[in-house]
């Protein structure tokens, strides 16, 4: 199984809010997520690619994902201006590019 | 932050519905879509707008007779995307085609530039030929071998998989004597060579995060915090120790 960097998922979920449907589970390429005692788990979070299919598809909105392709390619077009192939603009998959109008991705933090 | 969906770029699948006058096709209320399609789709927000209740179906379309018997539920392992060897070959012409314009260029700029000596400029051939071919090894060894060694070679991040391969054939190529190693050019040229493939290799494995399963937006970001710069920094130490040689 090939594992990415260590210590950087963005991923986070809010237990409290959490209701239990399982949505997460069925979306998750990855096996991130359990549901146990009604309530979901995040038992790998290591795995997660932060594709943002789980904060999408949760009804109560209780994961957080700071997602986006990680796209080496879509992040250095980003920096110089330019678009690339690999997404409509830098990194990010519609909702992330939404959320970064700017264009600017490769220089964010 | 992602945390609230932003409604907009979601409603596609909802127009579809209302578009096809799907609710006037079909008496259920049910919509199989396909598990990867759901970065696209917030399921309740499609079941607000149009009344249909989407079902995740498995990743690979030939678990669908599976997942129909077992009454629309997916396994764990349908939902579970692979990289395998397969799924990683078939992604390496996207690699050579959308990079094989610049390794080209850097080939060809070397190969001018290899004309240049201490006694002036002649047209190179076969030592500019040999150049050019070491550049096309050095992008294949990142785009195209690194994928296929992905799991065999070590490190985590892209870029010192990538760096690792290119430092293999760079060592490969001068003990089969594709790189000069002889007297004080050859050496110089062995050494900038020791630099420039790896770093070469780096970059184009490094680009290889948009196409796997398994690469995460702040991964590549963490990563290319540190690749980048050592790779630039390496190719222009490399490039220095190319030029110098030829002048020896």
């Amino acid at each position: 199984m090939l594992r990415y960097l260590e210590n950087v998922v963005t991923l986070q979920l809010d237990t409290e809010t959490c209701n239990g449907c399982g949505m997460c589970v069925n979306v998750c390429p990855h096996g991130v997520f359990n549901v146990q005692d009604r309530k979901a788990a995040i038992v790998d979070k290591e795995a997660c690619m932060e594709c943002g299919a789980c904060a999408l598809n949760c009804p109560v909105n209780a994961i957080k994902v700071q997602s986006g392709v990680g796209c080496a390619t879509a992040i250095i077009m980003g920096a110089i201006g330019k678009k690339s192939e690999c997404s409509g603009s830098c990194g990010g998959s519609p909702a992330a590019n939404a959320a970064n109008k700017s264009g600017s991705c490769g220089a964010t933090k | 932050m992602s945390g609230a969906p932003r409604v907009k770029e979601l409603l596609e699948i909802i127009h579809r519905i209302e578009s096809t006058h799907l609710s006037e096709v079909v008496s259920h209320r049910q919509i199989i879509l396909p598990q990867l399609g759901a970065p696209g789709v917030a399921a309740h927000e499609v079941k607000r707008r149009s009344s249909f209740r989407v079902i995740y179906g498995p990743v690979r379309a030939h678990d669908i007779p599976e997942f129909l018997n077992a009454g629309m539920k997916t396994s764990a392992e349908m939902r579970e995307v692979n990289f395998n060897l397969s799924d990683r070959t078939v992604l390496i012409p996207v690699e050579l085609v959308q990079w094989s314009p610049y390794a080209l260029a850097v080939a060809l700029v070397l190969f001018f530039l290899a004309g240049v000596s201490r006694n002036g400029y002649i047209l190179p051939g076969w030592t500019g030929g040999r150049e050019v071919l070491i550049v096309i090894v050095a992008f294949i060894t990142g785009s195209a071998l690194t994928p296929i060694f992905l799991p065999w070679l070590p490190g985590r991040a892209l870029s010192v998989k990538g760096m690792i391969s290119g430092l293999i054939f760079a060592i490969v190529l001068v003990f089969a004597g594709l790189i000069p190693s002889a007297q004080t050019g050859g050496q110089l040229e062995t050494a900038a060579w020791i630099l420039l493939m790896p770093a070469i290799a780096a970059f184009t494995a490094m680009n290889f995060t948009g196409s796997t399963t398994y690469t995460s937006l702040s991964g590549v970001k963490k990563e290319m915090r540190f690749a980048v710069p050592a790779q630039i920094i390496v190719a222009m130490l490399g490039l220095s120790l190319w030029v110098t040689a030829r002048f020896f």
